[in-house]
């Protein structure tokens, strides 16, 4: 097992969406604030809202996700056991 | 103090900070209690997440080739197989 050219590709390239996305949210929840409302700054980023539904709606989905996988591998192994003693 | 005893205990006094101001126990000005209070929570859940996938990734991409290890390992494979095999298990 050796880390070639492609997985080390996919390693920059998940740093890098992990920094932007750290710098991004962290200016416009914690730093927008105290930006006056009339600066240009204010045009790249979504209205203020956002801040708490987005990672809101990613919390929620991504649970949905995990706890949906789980179910599926406990009914999974359940059936097949059910199945086996049969 | 063990570990998870630390952990515990660093998490109950952040959380009870952050009650405490989002409760309006401590005082804070307008601005900071209507626009940062809120949303801190969620800053921790976000900053969480890219930490985690920085870490993963700069790990991947700093990962330490070891060619004399991969050698070895392969090598041992091939001996289990070849010694299970001689004992009756089939391996692919």
């Amino acid at each position: 097992m050796q880390a070639n050219g492609k997985d080390k590709a996919v390693g920059a390239a998940a740093f890098s969406l992990a920094v932007t996305v750290f710098v991004y949210y962290t200016t416009w929840a914690l730093i927008m604030p105290f930006v006056d409302e009339d600066h240009t700054l204010h045009n790249y980023f979504p209205p203020d809202e956002y801040r708490i539904r987005i990672p809101l709606l990613i919390l929620v989905v991504g649970l949905t996700v995990i706890f949906s996988f789980l179910a599926l591998v406990m009914i999974k192994s359940k059936s097949k056991k059910t199945k086996k003693a049969n | 103090m063990t570990r998870a005893t630390e952990s515990f205990t660093t998490a109950a006094i952040i959380i009870g900070l952050y009650l405490a101001f989002a409760l309006r126990i401590i005082p804070l000005p307008q601005k900071f209690q209507d626009d940062i209070i809120p949303v801190l929570p969620w800053w921790a859940l976000v900053s969480f997440g890219s930490y985690c996938l920085g870490t993963l990734g700069w790990n991947v991409m700093t990962f330490g080739e070891c060619p004399e290890a991969y050698d070895e390992l392969m090598r041992e494979i091939s001996e289990a197989k070849g010694d299970l095999r001689s004992k009756g298990m089939n391996i692919n």
